[in-house]
């Protein structure tokens, strides 16, 4: 606007035109505002002072002289308003410390405006010339007033950079605008209409132009930066326009702490997790295939010849990283086992070892666990060993931990073996030497050192693409059913092989191939899909608290924001600072995220290695395939944790818009429904009701799924004190039990290794090959000891009962077993099997008498009666959810079988029994008989070692001794024996335990991080955000002791509500899954009986043998469902129904004690002053 | 009657110390309508808070009759000012989320009331039409009129006013004013206005200036 233009509208006002004051409202309001609002820093006044300043004005425009000097006496009207205005916040409320008010006063003074020419902002000439005054001022004044004005450092800041006192600071800003003011008034001569602007202004005006950058600012600025601890790189990279705002954007959070922490902590929690998640996928992952590559090795292809052209042919591209050879077979007496040499003995198959190494030297042996016990051998690494090859020092024991478990699984034909086809059945094979049964294990059970001038009988290729694994490939074999892909059967003639000899690899290619596939799916499927669970509803609750963290941060800024873009700050520019300041926040996140869940990974890692001592089977896998296999972790959780960002960023910014609140004409009746109505909050509610469902729902079905498969033994019920203290006498505390130190329990069999071990070379031992009838020790011997020592399984134990209906008969995995099993039977065992299909299969446990005694409590049905027990008389049965029932009372045929080489029945005893008292198997029960056996969960009859002798089970196989002291010679070495002092199994239960709680603890921990992140949050958010509707019910008379209780009330609802939910919801599961459960079990019993009827239809050409194994697979494939259904499904009573109530109940109590803690906490804040409650709130909205 | 002795607020220690309020004694007689006034910042708005129980003085005491504030505790006192104080305020500050009418009802549910003459109070303060409404869909006036309201709703002894007109133009403020000059007139309420406006002072019956926190 003109000078002349302005002049005629000022006295057109005076005069008392309306139109004319308008105009000068129009044209001065904004310009007023801005500068008013730079003076105090605060809209709402703002507004009010600009409101005022024009209402003065014109009430004393008539004592205006000349229209000349109206522009600076308008401002100089603001600026006294502006003043006051200061002065009485700093009288009334705002004054919080000393600081601020000096603060305060500093501001009234230095932040008065200097008088610029009125075109300053747009006229180039005379920016120049104020460049020209700024540079022309001394430098440590240029300094101040750059780092105070421009930098928005305060005085005590500028101080601090420049190392001078603030009083100083105050002088020399004091000067310098003494000096600017005179050189301005010099520059612009009269008859200049001047405006009034604060110097701050002034300098971000001219660094908009590109004036003030380079040398002025940037040493300056730099001095300031280093000073005050901003990182000097930062400050140059962003450039002059950035640098404003990362000023900004520090003060900004420098004053929010708390949320900058919350947003942090929050982000690093879920980035945590999700790379932790990942890398317990990918260790999971390569542990599943070392263990798969442990018991198969992980070769494709078997051959007896060195052709290299053929074994090209078959592996093609893949990498050969190893050959293992086959060289024949060695042993003691009709006990032959291959025996084989590696080409990589440490790594390649990953052989794992008990103790030990793979044999290197000449005339070294490594012999796994079971061949050694085969043999009667309890040695050590360090002994010698004859075999019919010569005499070997035993460098390696490898570790026979999987043997039990796969024994069966894996048990078929081996490579190499020859078929011999059935005289009965066309097309059926024999395998000819029988003998290569013996062991189940596709790779030698001893290896020798390179042995010179063996010529292998076969070798396994061995490779190390696990890519593609998954899709066998198609197979080379002669037969029209299979698909020659490569031509290979042509190759084959024209080279002259037989095509039988490459039937037989082809089949066994294809068949290890899919074998080793499934088997490695189902076992990678069953232990990961739990963490994936547990980790699933961990990252649910992490990208929820991110997102109602964002939302809360959003909020609480949205005022800053909106201050900024009315002072000019553009949308974009806005958006810029907002955009760089969440991608930092999102990389510090991430970073430190990854630092974080690698630690705790790392920690984990180290406790499996050290702690579990599994370190073969624990450890990070060094292979290529888990990189190949498994999304990389780092990368993947970087770019997720940055996705929910920034979806928490677009949620924010979405849910703000919408934050227009809506009022729904509900009537509040009472008092109550006026509170319910004033905190309704429901984004708030639903965010903090998922997250604490989702805590409690993951913390109890957590706590569910690792109870069973790790372990019962409840340290805290004081039972297992009370047991060891009525066994042995001694006090036993959970302290000594973690102790090993201090118990001093010696093997029982160390007296035997006095002949046996390297310890005395004078000694050689003799292999023991004793496969006679006993199995256990003899009675003899169990007398000797006395009762407390004899305990252990009776491992083929049999129940016959022809009243009862029994779910499963004789468990052998696959018609060709059981086949197997049958052939090797003697005459007796033949007919047995033949009178007998209907067979329950399980374990007889012994224990001593005291410790049956003691599970008198847990008795369904019937009464223990010691007498009849040790008479033999009675056995207590014990039942879980899938075993068949029986009641006390019952008359059932326990029938005992023996076997030579564990193949087969060579002799068998039945005796009847009667089922004295029913036991159901609970967690407490199985803590009771820990140190009695430790059969795992297959057991179903129980009684004492007198009891089964008297029965006349077969040789009272006391398989497990546990012994506090040195029992010497008296124990023979027997074969089978299982030794387990009281050492080991406390050992072990130390590692079960430690697995137990420190998982527990640790999904505890995260849970309750995240809930305090997302719930704990929004409880103080929510009471914050109505501060001013708390303050204006305490000015009306509310007492704050109700609003307290209202508050708690309406904080402990939602555990409530998310406590049922949970509940209902595992219930339901669980409902769902036992349904699922009995109905497949249902089907499965149908489709069996379904067949063994079909078969019955036709007789002819069927034999009661197919009729049985029809029946037989058809029961089997029901148990094995019933099996897959527990585990995946939890569908097992025992845990269900016991243990839901309490932990929900325990996490329902930790919360809602924390929530009425937080809410006493958060509505103390309250404090007497009501009035600045009210005006500080107001001032909030 | 309400009485105060040596009432002193101050704010911050030390250098720093602000006096909002020093020593001021005063005695309100029952049913007397008092203008406190004086400049921005020379403590009339403090006294006022102190007067109603919504801060707690530094030094000294405020009487009602023979209740002294400062010896009640917070449920104690809150239930003074329930029964015994109406405040109106310069912003109204109803409660966004409740109608006028639940704003108006709460204090009465609050003092468990079971007989009110809310619509007697809805047509002499001509807001019966607005009640349904929720305060961000009414003028200021209205907003105005319904804080009266809810100070009248209890039927209390005293009505303190924070610049009730402050926020209202011409008409709105002279209706708010003459409506507490009936108040003060017919049930004999005392009635205790800030305000920085001459020509509001000069319709009560007494006025009391404060300047830098102490009486002239």
């Amino acid at each position: 606007m003109e000078k002349a233009e302005i002049n005629r509208l000022v006295s057109q006002a005076q005069n008392g035109e309306r139109k004319a004051l308008e105009k000068l409202w129009s044209e001065f309001s904004e310009k007023v505002y801005f500068f008013v609002r730079r003076c105090v820093c605060d809209d709402e006044a703002a507004h009010d002072i600009t409101s005022e300043t024009f209402i003065t004005a014109i009430e004393k425009i008539t004592d205006l002289r000349s229209g000349e000097s109206f522009v600076g006496w308008l401002y100089s009207i603001a600026y006294h308003k502006c003043t006051r205005y200061l002065k009485k916040r700093s009288r009334l409320v705002c004054i919080e410390s000393d600081e601020e008010l000096s603060e305060a006063a500093e501001n009234a003074s230095l932040n008065e405006p200097i008088m610029l020419p009125d075109d300053y902002a747009v006229n180039e000439d005379i920016r120049t010339r104020l460049m020209q005054v700024i540079e022309s001022l001394p430098s440590d004044m240029r300094s101040a007033v750059i780092l105070y004005y421009y930098d928005d450092l305060t005085a005590a800041e500028v101080a601090g950079a420049m190392s001078i006192t603030k009083n100083n600071v105050y002088q020399k800003l004091h000067r310098a605008r003494q000096k600017i003011k005179k050189q301005i008034e010099k520059l612009s001569g009269k008859g200049t209409l001047f405006a009034a602007a604060p110097l701050s202004a002034v300098l971000a005006n001219l660094e908009n132009a590109g004036l003030l950058s380079g040398a002025a600012v940037g040493t300056v600025a730099a001095v300031g930066a280093a000073a005050v601890g901003v990182p000097v790189t930062l400050s140059r990279l962003s450039g002059g326009t950035a640098k404003t705002l990362l000023g900004f954007t520090l003060k900004y959070w420098s004053r929010h702490k708390k949320s900058l922490a919350a947003l942090l902590f929050s982000g690093v929690l879920l980035c945590a997790l999700l790379c932790n998640a990942l890398l317990t996928l990918r260790q999971e992952f390569a542990r599943n295939i070392d263990e798969m590559y442990s018991q198969d090795g992980h070769y494709e292809f078997i051959t007896r010849s060195d052709n290299k052209e053929l074994i090209d042919l078959f592996t093609g591209e893949d990498t050969v990283t190893g050959k293992m050879n086959v060289l024949g077979m060695m042993g003691i007496g009709n006990l032959k086992y291959e025996y084989g040499t590696l080409d990589d003995p440490e790594d390649l198959a990953h052989i794992p070892l008990e103790s030990g190494r793979m044999p290197q030297k000449k005339g070294e042996i490594a012999i796994d666990r079971q061949v050694l016990k085969n043999y009667g051998y309890f040695g050590k690494v360090g002994d010698e060993i004859t075999l019919d090859k010569g005499t070997y020092t035993l460098v390696g024991i490898i570790n026979d931990d999987w043997y039990y478990e796969h024994t069966y699984a894996s048990y078929g034909r081996r490579p190499g073996s020859k078929l011999v086809e059935d005289e009965n059945k066309e097309g059926n094979y024999w395998i000819e030497d029988k003998s290569q049964f013996d062991v189940a294990y596709h790779i030698p059970l001893m290896f020798v050192s390179d042995e010179e001038n063996e010529k292998p009988v076969y070798s396994l290729v061995m490779m190390d693409k696990i890519k593609g694994f998954n899709q066998p490939k198609k197979v080379y074999v002669y037969d029209e059913d299979y698909i020659d892909d490569w031509g290979l059967f042509k190759y084959l003639e024209e080279n002259g092989y037989s095509a039988e000899e490459f039937s037989q690899y082809g089949d066994y290619i294809r068949n290890h191939t899919q074998d080793a596939y499934s088997r490695f799916n189902g076992q990678f499927r069953e232990q990961i899909y739990k963490k994936v669970l547990i980790y699933g509803a961990a990252i649910i609750i992490a990208i929820l608290s991110v997102i109602a963290v964002m939302r809360n941060i959003f909020s609480e800024r949205e005022n800053t924001m909106s201050m900024l873009r009315r002072i000019g700050m553009s949308k974009r520019r806005a958006r810029v600072m907002l955009t760089i300041e969440y991608i930092f926040l999102a990389a510090l996140q991430t970073l430190i995220g990854f630092a974080v869940g690698s630690a705790v990974h790392m920690g984990i890692y180290a406790y499996q290695v050290n702690v579990l001592e599994k370190s073969a089977l624990s450890g990070f896998s060094h292979n290529e395939y888990d990189r190949l296999l498994c999304p990389e972790p780092f990368l993947w959780s970087g770019l997720i944790a940055a996705g929910v960002l920034l979806l928490g960023y677009v949620f924010a910014a979405l849910m703000q818009r919408s934050r227009v609140p809506k009022l729904k004409r509900r009537k509040a009746g009472s008092v109550r429904r006026c509170f319910a109505k004033i905190f309704r909050n429901r984004a708030v509610t639903v965010i903090q009701t998922v997250s604490l469902t989702l805590i409690i729902f993951g913390t109890v079905f957590g706590y569910m799924l690792l109870r069973p498969t790790i372990g019962s033994f409840n340290p805290n019920t004081g039972e297992f004190e009370k047991y060891l203290d009525t066994k042995f006498g001694d006090s036993h505390s959970m302290t000594n039990l973690f102790d090993f130190e201090q118990e001093n329990v010696k093997e029982y069999y160390s007296g035997y290794r006095k002949i046996t071990s390297s310890e005395d070379p004078n000694i050689t031992l003799p292999m023991l090959i004793d496969m006679g009838e006993d199995s256990g020790i003899d009675d003899d011997t169990a007398d000797k000891l006395g009762e407390s020592f004899c305990r252990g399984v009776l491992p083929q134990t049999l129940i016959n009962s022809p009243n009862t209906e029994l779910p499963s008969p004789v468990q052998w995995e696959s018609q060709e077993v059981r086949e197997y099993n049958y052939k090797m039977s003697t005459d007796k065992g033949k007919k047995f099997l033949d009178q007998n299909n209907s067979l329950y299969r399980c374990k007889t446990s012994l224990a001593d008498i005291a410790t049956i005694e003691k599970l008198a409590d847990y008795v369904t049905d019937g009464e223990i009666n010691a007498d009849k027990i040790m008479s033999g008389e009675e056995m207590i049965y014990v039942y879980s959810h899938i075993t068949p029932k029986f009641k006390a009372g019952d008359e059932i045929t326990v029938v005992s079988t023996t076997t030579t080489n564990g193949f087969g029945i060579d002799d068998v005893h039945e005796v009847k029994v009667k089922i004295g008292a029913l036991v159901e198997r609970t967690d407490k029960m199985d803590n009771m008989l820990r140190y009695s056996t430790s059969t795992g969960d297959d057991y179903n009859l129980l009684t004492t070692a007198t009891g089964a002798k008297k029965l006349g089970l077969h040789s009272a196989a006391y398989t497990e001794i546990i012994a506090r002291e040195e029992i010497g010679d008296r124990l023979p070495m027997q074969t089978g024996l299982n030794v387990k002092s009281l050492e080991k199994q406390k050992h072990d239960i130390f590692v079960q335990n430690a697995t137990l709680y420190g998982s527990l603890a640790l999904l505890v921990f995260v849970m309750s991080l995240l809930g305090f992140a997302a719930y704990f949050n929004g409880i103080g958010m929510k009471i914050r955000s109505k501060e001013y509707q708390i303050s204006i019910m305490r000015a009306i008379g509310t007492p704050l002791k109700k609003l307290r209780r209202r508050l708690m009330f309406d904080s402990v609802r939602i555990p409530v509500f998310a406590a049922a939910i949970s509940y209902g919801l595992i219930n339901i599961t669980q409902r769902v899954m036992l349904c699922a459960h009995d109905k497949f079990e249902a089907i499965e019993r149908g489709l069996a009986e379904k067949t063994m009827q079909f078969y019955q239809q036709y007789p002819d050409g069927i034999t009661p043998d197919d009729a049985y194994y029809a029946f037989y697979e058809g029961y089997n494939a029901t148990e094995r469902h019933a099996q897959k259904l527990q585990s995946y499904f939890l569908a097992d009573d025992q845990m269900w129904f016991n243990n839901v109530l309490i932990p929900t109940l325990i996490v329902f109590a930790v919360i809602c004690m924390v929530t009425i803690m937080l809410t006493r906490k958060s509505v103390g804040g309250f404090g007497s002053n009501i009035a600045y409650s009210i005006s500080k709130g107001r001032k909030r909205r | 009657m309400i009485k105060t002795q040596n009432l002193t607020k101050t704010y911050g220690k030390g250098e720093g110390k602000v006096t909002a309020l020093g020593g001021v004694d005063i005695t309100i007689k029952d049913g007397e309508m008092v203008a406190i006034i004086g400049k921005s910042g020379s403590g009339k708005s403090t006294l006022l808070n102190l007067l109603g129980g919504l801060d707690k003085a530094t030094e000294g005491k405020v009487f009602y009759n023979d209740t002294d504030l400062s010896t009640l505790n917070d449920t104690k006192l809150s239930e003074f000012r329930l029964k015994n104080i109406g405040f109106v305020f310069q912003f109204f500050d109803l409660i966004p989320e409740l109608t006028a009418e639940e704003n108006v009802l709460f204090p009465a549910k609050l003092a468990k009331k079971k007989e009110t003459a809310e619509s007697d109070l809805y047509t002499a303060l001509d807001i019966t039409e607005r009640v349904k409404h929720y305060p961000s869909e009414m003028s200021g006036g209205q907003q105005q009129r319904a804080a009266i309201a809810r100070a009248l709703i209890n039927d209390p002894d005293v009505i303190l006013c924070d610049e009730p007109t402050g926020n209202l133009d011409k008409a709105s403020g002279e209706a708010v004013m003459s409506l507490l000059k009936k108040l003060n007139k017919e049930p004999h309420k005392t009635v205790i206005i800030v305000t920085h406006d001459r020509d509001i002072a000069s319709q009560c019956t007494r006025i009391i200036e404060l300047s830098d926190g102490r009486l002239t």
